[in-house]
Parts: structure tokens; sequence; C-alpha cells
């Protein structure tokens, strides 16, 4: 998992995250069990969430029952875990509802994720496809990539969702990439494992954004969750906050499709989502604004659809034949058994003996093999154990054939490695309940192994996510520099070895002149370009194996490991005349220049922090004299003298 | 539904779940599933005889038990009994009460098969 890298960011102590009761929820269940009375106890220390709670347990999905009173009933009729993930969910809401980014608008995220949380809880109310409390809370949460952005990152978000409101910009998640080199989706996805949320949660925030079908889903819940979720996004930004979407209609209908769900289906959606969605906009006392239902796009999207009517009783999906092996010596009780397998839409392939087969088994992997067991030479307990031995029929499911005489042998056949027997002569019906009861086996252990896939699969995407989550949280987004704590953390490291080894050790303290008047008389995007043209050059002029690293505002500092003060010192006036050539142009030409403080451990500094205030010393001493120049420290007495 | 003594050479109800079970999908399935049992049999009589003759019980017991049920599949009740016997007789090494059952089923055999070809047409 990526908490210890998702740890990174969570240190910056800007990521949204629980408090109070919901902290206290977190931290009871961060184990695999725990007691219903400890949630329900928790939860009740909150009136606010307990009503909320209650709400929840008590909307239409379940109307008609007894109303729910206490978070007890609550959780036994929601189960223990959707209660945990709701109340989990309201307490963000509460902890979240403002912020400092100047261009996030906080109230609007929460009226969007609540409608989104209204919408999908419809659908799973609709389809019986997922709990509908936990499709409110995936929904209520789906969005919190970008709150998490917004609040670590204020001040860059804001200019960010400036640039994407430009005609013709970028999607957010691209602007997100480019800033952040990571999107709210995948954050959101880190977030809500972190919390201990359902792994279809993650998945389906994970996926959010696709126009494509979910077919990469770990296992069916994902798969369901996704669905839903993503249908009930844009059905919210449709239908309820009237959002200006590209190709609204088209994709309505291709997502109500998807769920095979019909117009009257999507017309009850809008009415009671509705309903709901101003419901609990009071009750969390979030203004949501209903805008003018866009009739037309509807009525356009109904003509698009295949489902024309209402699909309340709704088929299980359609079952997909199995690959058998059919084998018998006695071609009449086989061509009848082929014909019986056939007609209940099973694959059928024939073996008229057992080493016939045992050949077809391992060239064609059947998924089932229905088998004799008396058949001459190699008989179906011979097949059986042979299948057994190799590596692909150790997972076949094995059906075996018995006389009535061979009964009391069957104990023989599942020591052979069979997995089932029907009695001969058979009745067709209890033969083919028999195999689909062995097909439920195949599928469950077909879907086990996808899922060990898709895992592995997640694993080695989880690694490439903390690596970026690592490196954001070592970056400076505006320079891309190793930022303030990347440069402290070598910093000590490298004062260590150096004091272990008695190697030199040089830092160069870079300050750029003027800087707040550039800022002052052109404004912060003029200043960010004079960061970001300095750090460039910067970037280029230091020798291989020095850190150029921005300490934060306009300060940078060089590391120059094994470095004595006087090679350092020659670093820093390479650095002082590059950028002093390096002409920015910003409406007129503007040539920077930097102050810059050298030190070395050599000139007496114990430890870090001693370093770096001579570095700062010196680059007072270079402001002094008239700044765009070098200053050294001064060397030891002892050293001077002998200079 | 097993009665100890078969009165009619062919029974007419295993036959006519045979038609129905083709349906109207597969309406061949019938007449294929009787020239299957006709042709198989006819062979495995030979092999019943050849048995005998080397004195193999064992191969007598296997072949008298897929006779038994691929008879019993096309309603030959008679000689599906018969084949019972000779399995078991098989089973216990008798061979000297199982050569007149054997002969007896070759005559049965014959009978079935002049039963199904009236079937077929």
């Amino acid at each position: 998992m990526n908490e210890n890298r998702l740890d990174e960011l969570k240190l910056t102590g800007q990521l949204p995250s629980p408090t109070g009761v919901g902290l206290a929820i977190l931290e009871l269940t961060r184990g695999e069990d725990y007691a219903m009375g400890d949630i329900t106890r928790v939860i009740q220390s909150d009136p606010a969430l307990t009503g909320r709670i209650l709400k929840i347990a008590n909307s239409a999905g379940f109307a008609g029952s007894q109303p729910v009173t206490t978070v007890g009933q609550a959780a036994m009729r929601l189960g223990v875990r959707s209660v945990r993930n709701v109340a989990l969910g309201f307490t963000l809401v509460s902890g979240n509802r403002s912020g400092t980014c100047p261009g996030f608008d906080y109230e609007r995220y929460w009226a969007d994720s609540l409608a989104i949380a209204v919408m999908a809880q419809g659908l799973a109310e609709l389809l019986h496809s997922v709990p509908p409390a936990d499709a409110f809370t995936c929904g209520l949460l789906s969005g919190v990539g970008t709150l998490a952005l917004a609040s670590i990152h204020p001040d860059r978000y804001a200019q960010m969702l400036e640039r994407g409101r430009r005609p013709g910009a970028d999607t957010l998640m691209i602007l997100e990439h480019e800033t952040f080199d990571l999107d709210h989706c995948e954050l959101a996805a880190a977030m809500l494992r972190d919390w201990r949320l359902p792994e279809s949660f993650a998945f389906a925030v994970a996926t959010i954004e696709r126009r494509e079908g979910c077919i990469d889903a770990p296992d069916e819940a994902s798969r369901r969750m996704a669905l839903i979720v993503r249908a009930a996004r844009h059905l919210a930004h449709v239908c309820l906050e009237g959002l200006d979407e590209v190709h609204a209609s088209e994709r309505l209908a291709e997502l109500m499709n998807e769920l095979e769900l019909g117009r009257d289906d999507l017309e009850r959606l809008r009415q009671s989502s509705r309903e709901q969605w101003i419901e609990w906009g009071r009750t969390l006392q979030i203004p949501v604004d209903v805008k003018v239902q866009p009739h037309e796009i509807v009525a356009e999207a109904a003509r698009h659809m295949a489902v024309p009517t209402d699909t309340t009783v709704r088929a299980t999906a359609e079952r997909k034949g199995l690959r058998i092996l059919a084998v018998d010596d006695d071609p009449v009780s086989l061509r009848l058994l082929e014909h019986h397998l056939t007609r209940d839409g099973h694959q059928v392939m024939r073996a008229a003996n057992g080493r016939q087969a045992l050949i077809l088994a391992l060239e064609s992997n059947p998924q089932m093999v229905v088998t004799d067991w008396m058949m001459p030479e190699v008989d179906g307990l011979e097949l059986c154990k042979s299948l057994r031995r190799s590596n692909e029929g150790r997972g076949m499911y094995i059906l075996l054939l018995t006389g009535r005489e061979d009964e009391n042998r069957v104990v023989e056949a599942f020591d052979a490695g069979a997995d089932e027997y029907v009695v001969k002569p058979f009745n067709p019906k209890i033969l083919l309940a028999r195999v689909r009861a062995g097909q439920r086996m195949i599928e469950l252990r077909e879907q086990v192994e996808k899922d060990r896939q898709i895992r592995d699969r997640q694993v080695a995407e989880m690694a490439v996510l903390n690596r970026k989550l690592e490196a954001a949280a070592m970056t400076d987004v505006l320079t891309k520099l190793p930022n303030r704590r990347f440069a402290m953390r070598t910093l000590e490291s490298e004062v260590s070895a150096a004091l272990t080894s008695s190697s030199p050790l040089s830092v160069v303290m870079i300050d750029i002149d003027h800087f707040k008047s550039v800022n002052d008389t052109h404004g912060h995007d003029m200043g960010d370009l004079v960061l970001r043209e300095t750090a460039n050059v910067l970037r280029n002029a230091v020798r291989k194996g020095d850190f150029v690293c921005r300490l934060g505002g306009e300060e940078f500092l060089v590391i120059c490991a094994k470095a004595s003060l006087a090679q350092a010192a020659m670093t820093a006036e390479r650095l002082r005349a590059a950028v002093e050539e390096h002409v920015i142009g910003f409406g007129y030409d503007k040539h920077v220049t930097v102050s810059l403080g050298v030190a070395s451990l050599a000139c007496g500094a114990r430890n870090v922090d001693e370093l770096i205030k001579f570095a700062d010393r010196r680059v007072y001493d270079a402001k002094a004299g008239g700044r765009n120049r070098v200053c050294s420290t001064d060397p030891p007495p002892n050293l001077a003298k002998s200079a | 539904m097993h009665p100890s003594e078969p009165e009619s050479v062919i029974d007419a109800g295993v036959i006519a779940g045979l038609k129905e079970l083709g349906g109207d999908e597969d309406p061949g399935l019938y007449l294929e599933v009787i020239e299957l049992f006709l042709d198989d049999a006819a062979q495995q009589i030979v092999n019943l005889r050849e048995a005998m003759a080397r004195g193999d019980t064992r191969q007598l017991e296997r072949i008298a038990h897929t006779l038994k049920s691929s008879s019993a599949n096309v309603g030959a009740l008679r000689f599906s009994k018969l084949c019972f016997e000779i399995e078991q007789l098989g089973r216990c090494s008798d061979l000297a009460h199982a050569g007149s059952l054997v002969e007896r089923a070759a005559v049965q055999y014959d009978q079935v098969k002049a039963a199904l070809e009236a079937e077929k047409r």
C-alpha cells in the first residue's frame, strides 16, 4: 500500500482527513474485525451524525419496512461496514467545508458531491447491484482528490483552475498532471484506500473520468460500483446541476444503456434524486442550486436509448456455457450426453475412450470433463489421476458418471481427483443441475485467478504511484527543483558522512536580488517566471553531483558535496555570472542578478544549522556589499594566519 | 420401472422418450442413436464371443457392462437384462453359465435389430 508515501503528503498537514468522530471511527476500524457496539457508540456521541445515518437507513431503498430509529438498527439494516463508511464520509463533509484555495468553490464542490451521492444511491436502488448506502458514500467522496489538491497547493491549484477556464484549455486531468505530476483521481483512490474504504470505492473514483467501460475492474463489486458512480456523476451534472456537458444527451443514453435502464427509470431517477438532493442539502446545510431541468437533453437521450420501458425485473446476466469434454466408450450414451449438454448451452467435445480423452483434454483445455467410469484401458479413474498430475488438468472440474454398482466405490473416485459424481442411468435434469453447480465453482475459481492477476498489476501500478507521490513530496511545484524537505534531508546525510570521513562539504546560498520589487511591480506571474528561469540557469550551471534546491521564496541552496570552500566559491561565481548573462524578457528585457553566500564545514560549522547560518550571513554581506556578488565564509582564525 | 422380465423386445415408452428428446431442434437424434446402437452392438456381440473363446472374464464383464447401458438407452430392456446377467457372471468368472447367455444375447440382438429397423421406417 502507499500509506507510507501518502504519509509524505499527509505530513503537509493539508490533506483533507476525517476529524473528531470520523477519526475515532477510523482508529476503531483499523483492523479487519471490529465490534458493531463500538462503532454505534462512537456515532451516537454525535447527534447530527446519528440523524444522518438514520436518514440513510430510512431512505427509499427500504420503503415499506419498519422505520429505523437507532444507530444499532441502522447497522443491522445496512451492515456495520456500510455504516462505518457512510459515517466517515459525513465527517469529511463537516470537517472540510471551507479552505484557502482562492479559485476553488468549496460550497459548490460539496453540492456537486452530494448530487453525485444521491444519484448513485438512486441508481443502486434501481439496479440492486451494490448496497445503496455504499453507493451514496462512494459518490460523496468521488471528487475528494480535487479537494485534496486544492488544500495542499491552494495557490498553484487556483492558478491551474484559472488556466483551465481559458478557451481551448486542456482538461483538468491533463493540467493536474502537468502541474503536480498526479491527478485527482489517483490521489482520491489512494486516500480512500488509506481510510480503509472498500477497494470497489477506490476503483470507482480512480476510473470516474473514463469514457470507456470498466473491463479491467479487479472484481465484480468494483465493476458495478464504477459503473454506478461514473453514471451518477454525469446524471448529476446534467439532470440536477444543469451543467453544460459535452455530448450530454448521447453520453446519457450511452450510460443508461450500459446500465440497462429504461426511459421510465431515468424519469423516476430524475424526480427522486432531485428531492433527495434538496433534502440532503438542507440536512447538511449545503446550498444546492437546482437548475431548470434540461428536458430537451433528456428527451434527446431517451431517443438514443435501447431499452424503451421500465425494466423493474432485470434478468440475471445471460449464463454462458462451458467448454465440456464428454467421455464414454458407449457411443449411444456419449451421443445422448452430448445432446443434453449442448441443449443446456454448453460447448461439447467428445472422446470415445480414456486415452483419447486425455490427449484431447490436454490439447483443447476444457473447463469441465464429464466422464464414464468403466472404460477399456484408461478408465475414468485413471483419467482423473492423469489429469490431476498434469498442469493443464489440475484445474479442470471432473464429473464422474458411475454405475449403480460402483456407488460404494465413490470414495476412490474422489481420492483419484473427481469433483462430483452422478449415478447412471442418470436423470438428465439432475446431471445438468450438477453441471451448473460445477460451473459456479469454475467461475469462482476463474474469478479468483483473474483477481490475482489484476491485483499483481495493481501492486505494480501502486509502486509507480508511490514513487510519484514521493517525488511530489520532495519537489518544488513551480521550479521542479528539489524542495526544502529534500535539501534538509540530503544535507543531514551529507554532513554526517563528511564529518565521519573528514571529507570537505560546502554549500552556496543564493538569493535573487530585488525580487520583491519584481513581484510588486509586475505581479506574481512575472515573479513566477523569474523564479523558473533562474532555477533553469542554476540547474544548467552547477557541476554534476551538486544539488540545486529551492528552499522557498526567492532562496536557493546548492549542496556541493566533497567541495572545499575555494571550489564552492568558484562554483558560486560561475552561477552568479550565468544568472547575470541570462536575460529574462517580460515586456522589456531584464537582467536578474543574485547574491551568493558560500560556507564550508571546514569553517567550523558543526552541523547543518550552523552551516546554513554561516552561508546566510555571507548572503547578507553580499547584499550589503552592493548585490550581484559572492561572499565566502571567513576562514577560521588558524587558517587565516597560515594563508 | 424395471420389470423382472420385460414383455416386449423394445420398450415403447423409451422409444417415445427418445423421439421427444430431439424435439424440433434435432429431429434426427432418435434415428442417429438407433443407428449408433445397432452398429456398436453388432461389433460388441462379436467381441463377447471372442472374449468367451479366450476365457477372458474381465473383458466379458466390461463389454456386457457397456452393452447393458447402451441397449437400455434404446429401450431394448430384455437384451439389457441379459447383458446385466453376463456382466455378473463375468465378475465371478462363471464361464460355464456365461456361454449360453452370450448365445441368447446374440439371438436377442437379431430380434432387437428387426424391431428397431421396423421403428425406423
